[in-house]
């Protein structure tokens, strides 16, 4: 039995700081949800509103329309999995899993409790260490004794905190999958804190990405990734070059003109914000075509910094003669990595690049997917 | 973050209750008898009056005590350090022989009751002592125990392995690349042991600094029975409490008052210190201990295992004396269990059951109050709460004699009268022990991450269930070893417990010092040795529960 989250109009202060000024949500039932965001932004802070750990200084938090503001953390029926597991260490794992059933409204008897604490140490498959201490686990077991410890109470929501954050990158990857597949069997409504962005896009449904308390953009990985909301959003969501350039309507076309001239045809900016005005845009490294500058006439001029190989693909990094600096990414092939210092000319994949209005921030493009309002304007502009 | 973001918008909750019930208790027997040694300080006959102040500086035998304390506290503090930190750098650093060794005997030095030593180098060193009749043999005549540098000497002795227990936590924190960092900035040897090492531990040694001062300032039975005429404070309060003219209280709560302030000002002085040093360190790679070379790893083990010796030695000579013939104060030839049969006829049983029952009694007071303590102190913060822990801490300020004055001023008339009581005891040495256990009790419950406690609540666990199911477990071992020390302290009290005891409240400590005063030597170190019996017993047990490697006090 999982239920759907309406967050409305929430503010969270510390003292005289506000960490939340205003944020409104909805999460579905059964919806794997997350909340992404730099280290501050106020992710954990809300989840823990979600908790009930943090007071909520305004608006409401309910879970399938009934306000849960002032109930207890232990009344909310939410399983939760810490960033440091917090697995209880003087308990064994099988003690530490069933510590939730003997607090259930209706207690399960001894047999009942047993057999659905094995159940559950299955699923996440450490059955076999089910009468070991703590101390003896690694960093992967304890976690999953963890989701196990939160999911055998049956809850309506399942709350994660950096989960993965404290393990190897490798056992990182492998973990996320496990959780997936086990939310998916269990069908829970799940909220999911994080700022690693690849870890994000495997593993939601949809994403949150927040911002000094802000959710600037929530959508799916795939919108959130090819059309961000902001200039923040695509930046902070895999690596990108921001570029300042031009708006140019000539014959009817829309055309990107960067500032050493180079012009390429723009067919996907919202038609109302068609104009000659000045943008910035956003290039992913692998958005960028490279030439060599003798080959081609048409294209940014600008000469190779450095290159890093990386196996499948090779880093190049250009100085633009702009004075601007970008990095591309190519597939990498049989011949000869360009040498630095060969002069080359980039042109842009204009289906993909995304362009944002100077001062706002704010996206221009078509297909922008977004359940949140952005905010207008973006005063610090971190990238 | 995750503290202020626990604390609970409902202002009434079951902590709210634990902080008011533990406020009221320090209030009623910390605060009011403190606020009635002050009291009574300064009304003489009903009205205010500083005419004990006055008598106090004007007559040298008072204040020149008072002095006296200072500079046997300093004295002992200075050569403590100067004998306890190269010890604790060989320690940590060198692979001595037999390390477990040397550490047990430095624990159970520490924890031999307070003036087993005085009485022993009486034994040894004193007018018919057995070193001095043989230093007379050698036409050695001026050698003396007895004032100002006996006390020191004994004192040092005593109090220098609480030194090396600090200096030993302190230089495993340290982290061993540190080191490497120095040494490959050319800083090696003694520049590298003073600019580095000692600067890294410089607040650990200030505060193991302070303990020892307030300890010795403490200590009334080293100079009681070795100080011949050189008067220190304890010596001077008792005297003024159970003279020979009557008990003037007025007096004793002036002197007391006095001794306060003066204490207060040290500690605050070493605050000051202190405060100069802040940093934490974390040691990721603490250093392990290296070969020494074989002329320096000899001088090393001499240094150590000699001054060992000299400091263990009072314990083993008084259990040895303990089987000695005694008629009285006379040694008499031969061997036998005459004075435990004595002893036995002289309150032993009694001695040792109210030493037993004080100790149990005053310990569950100090763990229940200092684990509830500690939990809304880390947990709650707040003004109030804060307030509750400042002055849980003032006793570690207070000398005990002037605990044992404030509560009898206070509990010593109508309608509360504790006096003569066990209960008077057990409470004194509570309030002794509370500071010290508040705090190891407070650093255990700081290292406990708040999740876990925050994972029992969600899992629908009410507040109660989760501290004692999920909190007070993974306390235990923090609390447990603190409190085996805590029990050996209480177990060798003597400074409050002389004011307090009565006939029939007894103790170890107190029959230890009654039988010399009444000149049974035999029969005293009968006693002596049974409280070294119950602090081996107790080491034991620390040692179970604690490896040996990571005591803190």
């Amino acid at each position: 039995m999982s239920v759907s989250i309406q967050i409305k109009d929430v503010v969270k202060r510390f003292g005289d700081l506000t960490v939340i000024p205003d944020l409104s949500i909805d999460v579905q039932d059964g919806e794997f949800f997350t909340l992404l965001g730099p280290s501050g932004c106020g992710k954990t802070t809300l989840l823990r509103m979600i908790a009930g750990f943090n007071s909520i200084e305004g608006g409401t938090i309910s879970f399938n329309g009934q306000v849960i503001n002032d109930m207890d953390p232990g009344k909310r029926n939410i399983g939760m999995v810490f960033q440091n597991y917090a697995i209880f260490p003087n308990m064994s794992v099988r003690k530490n899993v069933e510590f939730g059933l003997r607090y259930k409204k209706e207690k399960p008897s001894k047999e009942e409790a047993a057999k659905l604490t094995d159940e559950y140490l299955k699923l996440v498959h450490v059955d076999q260490y089910a009468d070991r201490m703590p101390d003896r686990l690694s960093g992967g077991q304890q976690q999953r004794v963890a989701l196990a410890r939160a999911l055998v109470i049956h809850p309506q929501v399942l709350l994660m905190d950096e989960p993965l954050s404290n393990l190897d990158a490798k056992l990182r990857v492998e973990m996320r999958t496990v959780i997936r597949e086990i939310q998916r069997k269990v069908g829970i409504t799940t909220i999911y804190v994080t700022h690693d962005q690849e870890e994000a896009m495997v593993i939601s449904d949809r994403i949150a990405v927040m911002k000094d308390g802000v959710i600037n953009h929530c959508g799916k990985s795939k919108s959130i990734y090819q059309r961000p909301a902001n200039l923040f959003v695509a930046s902070f969501i895999g690596k990108t070059n921001i570029l300042g350039a031009q708006l140019v309507v000539d014959d009817g076309a829309c055309w990107i003109k960067t500032k050493d001239g180079y012009r390429c045809r723009i067919d996907s900016v919202r038609d109302e914000e068609v104009a000659d005005r000045p943008i910035t845009i956003s290039v992913r490294p692998e958005e960028f075509r490279i030439h060599r500058a003798e080959d081609t006439d048409e294209g940014m001029l600008g000469t190779v910094h450095s290159s890093v190989f990386l196996g499948l693909n090779t880093n190049y990094f250009v100085d633009l003669d702009s004075g601007e600096t970008v990095q591309i990414t190519l597939e990498s092939e049989v011949n000869e990595i360009i040498p630095d210092g060969t002069k080359v000319r980039l042109t842009l994949n204009t289906s993909k690049v995304n362009v944002f209005d100077p001062t706002t921030f704010l996206s221009l493009m078509q297909g922008v997917e977004n359940s949140v309002e952005t905010p207008q304007t973006d005063a610090d502009r971190e990238v | 973050m995750a503290r202020a973001a626990t604390a609970s918008r409902k202002p009434f909750e079951i902590w709210t209750i634990v902080s008011i019930a533990i406020f009221a208790l320090l209030a009623f027997f910390l605060v009011y008898p403190l606020w009635c040694l002050l009291k009574e300080s300064v009304v003489l006959n009903g009205k205010f009056s500083l005419d004990a102040f006055q008598r106090f500086f004007s007559q040298s035998v008072y204040w020149g005590s008072i002095i006296n304390s200072i500079k046997v506290g300093l004295c002992v503090m200075v050569l403590s350090i100067i004998i306890g930190v190269p010890f604790s750098y060989f320690y940590t650093f060198y692979t001595l022989k037999g390390r477990k060794f040397l550490f047990i005997i430095c624990l159970l030095c520490t924890m031999s009751a307070p003036f087993i030593g005085a009485y022993a180098w009486i034994l040894l060193l004193g007018n018919s002592g057995v070193i001095t009749n043989v230093l007379r043999l050698l036409g050695l005549h001026r050698l003396s125990i007895y004032g100002f540098g006996g006390i020191v000497f004994v004192e040092t002795m005593k109090f220098f392995p609480l030194i090396v227990i600090y200096m030993n936590g302190a230089f495993l924190d340290i982290d061993d690349t540190l080191l490497e960092a120095a040494e490959s900035m050319g800083c090696t040897g003694a520049e590298r042991f003073r600019r580095v090492l000692m600067s890294l531990t410089m607040p650990t040694m200030l505060a193991g600094a302070l303990l020892v001062f307030m300890r010795s300032f403490d200590d009334f039975g080293t100079p009681v029975l070795i100080g011949r005429g050189y008067s220190t404070f304890p010596v001077l309060i008792y005297n003024q409490y159970l003279g020979e003219n009557g008990a003037d209280y007025h007096f004793a709560a002036a002197i007391s008052v006095i001794a306060v302030c003066i204490t207060a000002i040290i500690f605050l002085l070493q605050k000051f210190a202190t405060s100069r040093f802040k940093f934490t360190i974390n040691a990721l790679h603490p250093v392990s201990p290296q070969k020494p070379k074989a002329a320096q790893g000899f001088l090393m083990n001499l240094f150590c295992y000699l001054v060992l010796a000299v400091a263990f030695l009072p314990q083993v000579y008084i259990i040895f004396m303990s089987f000695r013939n005694y008629n009285n104060s006379i040694m008499r030839p031969g061997y036998s269990l005459i004075n435990w049969q004595r002893a036995m006829q002289m309150k032993l049983p009694l001695a040792t059951r109210n030493t037993l029952i004080v100790s149990f009694a005053a310990l569950a007071i100090i763990l229940v109050v200092a684990v509830l303590l500690s939990y809304v102190v880390v947990r709650r913060s707040n003004f109030f709460n804060n307030l509750v822990d400042t002055i849980s801490m003032m006793p570690y300020v207070m000398p005990g004699a002037v605990i044992g004055i404030a509560l009898i001023t206070a509990f010593s008339r109508e309608p509360i009268v504790l006096t003569g009581s066990l209960g008077i005891m057990i409470i004194a040495l509570a309030i002794r022990r509370m500071p010290f256990t508040s705090r190891s009790a407070t650093a255990t419950m700081m290292s406990i991450p708040v999740s876990t406690e925050e994972a029992g609540l969600s899992l629908g666990a009410p507040k109660l269930a989760t501290f004692i199911r999920v909190t007070v477990p993974q306390m235990m071992n923090g609390i447990v070893s603190g409190a085996v020390l805590s029990f050996v302290s209480i177990i060798t009290e003597m400074s409050s417990g002389v004011i307090l005891y009565n006939n029939r409240t007894i103790t170890l400590t107190i029959g230890t010092y009654t039988s010399i005063s009444s000149g049974v030597y035999g029969v005293a170190a009968v006693f002596a040795t049974v409280t070294t019996i119950f602090t081996i017993i107790c080491l034991l047990v620390y040692l179970h529960f604690a490896g040996t490697e990571n005591v803190r006090m």
